[in-house]
């Protein structure tokens, strides 16, 4: 036991240590998007749109900005709103010389969660500082310099959703990380027609509305501590006698993970390992399966020693997960 | 099925962009053929407001899954006030006058407006110079950074360059090399209240 004290002190230290470093990656340039308001939608909520009276997009663009709704409701990764068209909505979504962007904005938006929201785009032709606007999808082939309105309202309703501009790095390497930008580009800049959330918009939306199911993917611009426990029954087991552990296995509580905080993370690879108590190394066992319920994982055990054990969890490469160890549990072995 | 507008439509449009002058003579010269514009009145600003659509080629295409009878406008448009941006802000070089930024895309008051990299308003500077960044308004700025791009990149926005960035509201950072360019400072506004990119067309001696 002597022994275990600090080695739980450590890991503490680091759990404690992972979880600040995860709060300061949020906070960041490279970080999820940061918010436009703390009004959200509610879960899954159904948002429905109409065109404005009197200010209707040209046909070529109705089509356009209903497929970025259903770009929103394919690529959101989590439980954030859905968008879709529905006459006599109180949603509006408008076209034209009425436009309340200011002087320069090519759109603009609106929200009012979890009310209605207000969205609108510029007409084709506009005058600015820089040149004549010109949406894409005006034209039977695309001239370089335009803006694809699928992506532009991508953009907005992003914001609808209630996300900021993504905060890029210095020089904008990362700006594909979000469509929700600073900049809005033309063709034929790298993401002036990408179609689908990047994932530090995905980021802030699984944080603000949670994951659609246990075993989905946290976005890779997420950096979220996780928990380990492991748990024996019996912890005392006759010689040759059978014991089961079951590992369970969280996000951390972090108050800015915000709804991801103490989520199951289930479908993962979870790792058990043992040593004979009073040593120092450690044995992979093997993979746990999944157990009974969400995040959990166990495997049986026949014994016929006093036996250490403990389950890991990688860091895995393709999602927004630190990998964490749990502390060890010890199961005894009677004559 | 766009391509079906009638070639008098398009050849008004073209005559009314021609005329107006709005267009620069490169984008006119090499315009793409337009598909149909219905209900927006036409290619070019207006101060009028936008007048109500009564052209069946608004509900002859529908939207995917919108019944055929919603598209139609009816009514006048309704006049909204414009949504309300962030103060303006300054760039001044040691002894010299401030120049108001050109103001791009910000967000605002649970509002959001999106614009490309914009030219600038513009600014005359000399080489290694030390560039003042201020507020019009005690806004307070969380976050701060400075990039720029050739006025050959504008609206564009391609080949970035990071200058500098930082924390707080005191903002300053040495002039680009000598040469003209877009330059643009986003600001993080503090206590959540948005952000925004100003822009300057900085000729650098």
């Amino acid at each position: 036991m002597t022994i275990n004290r600090p080695i739980r002190w450590l890991g503490g230290a680091l759990a404690a240590l992972l979880a600040l470093l995860a709060v300061a990656s949020s906070a960041s340039a490279h970080g999820p998007d940061p918010l436009l308001t703390t009004q959200r939608w509610n879960q899954n909520q159904d948002v429905r749109y109409a065109w404005r009276s009197g200010a209707v997009p040209p046909s070529a663009y109705q089509g356009a900005v209903n497929a970025a709704a259903s770009d929103v409701n394919a690529s959101r990764g989590s439980q954030a709103a859905t968008f879709g068209y529905s006459a006599g909505a109180s949603s509006l979504i408008g076209y034209g010389v009425g436009a309340t962007c200011g002087t320069l904005g090519l759109a603009c938006a609106a929200p009012n969660a979890p009310t209605s929201f207000t969205v609108w785009m510029r007409e084709q032709g506009h005058v600015f500082d820089w040149g004549s606007l010109r949406w894409c999808q005006a034209y039977s082939s695309w001239p370089d310099g335009c803006y694809d309105v699928e992506n532009i309202i991508l953009d907005e309703l992003g914001h609808v959703e209630m996300l900021n501009h993504h905060a890029n790095l210095s020089g904008e390497p990362d700006y594909l990380d979000a469509v929700v930008q600073t900049k809005s580009r033309t063709k034929p800049s790298a993401g002036y027609s990408t179609h689908r959330f990047g994932r530090c918009d995905v980021a802030t939306l699984q944080v603000q509305y949670d994951m659609q199911s246990w075993g989905a993917k946290y976005s890779t611009c997420l950096s979220l501590a996780t928990t380990l426990a492991i748990a024996a029954s019996p912890t005392a087991v006759a010689k040759g006698g059978t014991t089961t552990l079951t590992a369970t296995l969280k996000v951390a509580d972090v108050a800015s993970y915000s709804r991801l905080a103490l989520n199951p993370v289930a479908l993962r690879t979870v790792t058990l390992q043992r040593r004979p108590s009073g040593t120092s190394s450690w044995t992979t066992v093997g993979t746990m399966p999944r157990g009974s319920t969400s995040g959990t994982y166990t495997m049986a055990l026949s014994l016929t020693a006093r036996t250490d054990f403990r389950a890991v969890f990688a860091a895995p490469s393709d999602e927004g997960l630190v990998g964490s160890t749990s502390p060890p549990v010890t199961v005894s072995v009677g004559q | 099925m766009h391509a079906e507008r009638s070639a008098p439509v398009t050849l008004v449009l073209v005559l009314v962009g021609i005329l107006l002058g709005g267009c620069t003579a490169a984008s006119m010269s090499s315009e793409p053929a337009i598909l149909s514009l219905s209900p927006s009145p036409s290619p070019v600003q207006t101060d009028a407001p936008a007048r109500p659509s009564a052209s069946p080629s608004a509900s002859a295409d529908p939207a995917p899954g919108a019944p055929s009878s919603v598209a139609l406008p009816t009514g006048s448009p309704q006049p909204e006030p414009t949504l309300v941006p962030p103060p303006d802000a300054t760039l001044a070089v040691e002894g010299g006058d401030p120049v108001v930024g050109e103001q791009g895309t910000w967000s605002w008051n649970n509002a959001a407006s999106d614009a490309p990299w914009l030219p600038g308003y513009p600014i005359h500077v000399g080489a290694n110079e030390r560039l003042t960044f201020n507020m019009s308004d005690r806004v307070p700025i969380d976050t701060w950074q400075a990039s720029r791009v050739p006025p050959t990149a504008v609206p564009g926005g391609d080949g970035v360059i990071g200058m500098a960035e930082g924390t707080g509201s005191s903002i300053t950072f040495e002039a680009p090399p000598a040469g003209s360019w877009s330059v643009a400072v986003t600001v993080r506004f503090g206590d959540n209240l948005g952000d925004a990119v100003y822009y300057w067309a900085m000729t650098v001696e």
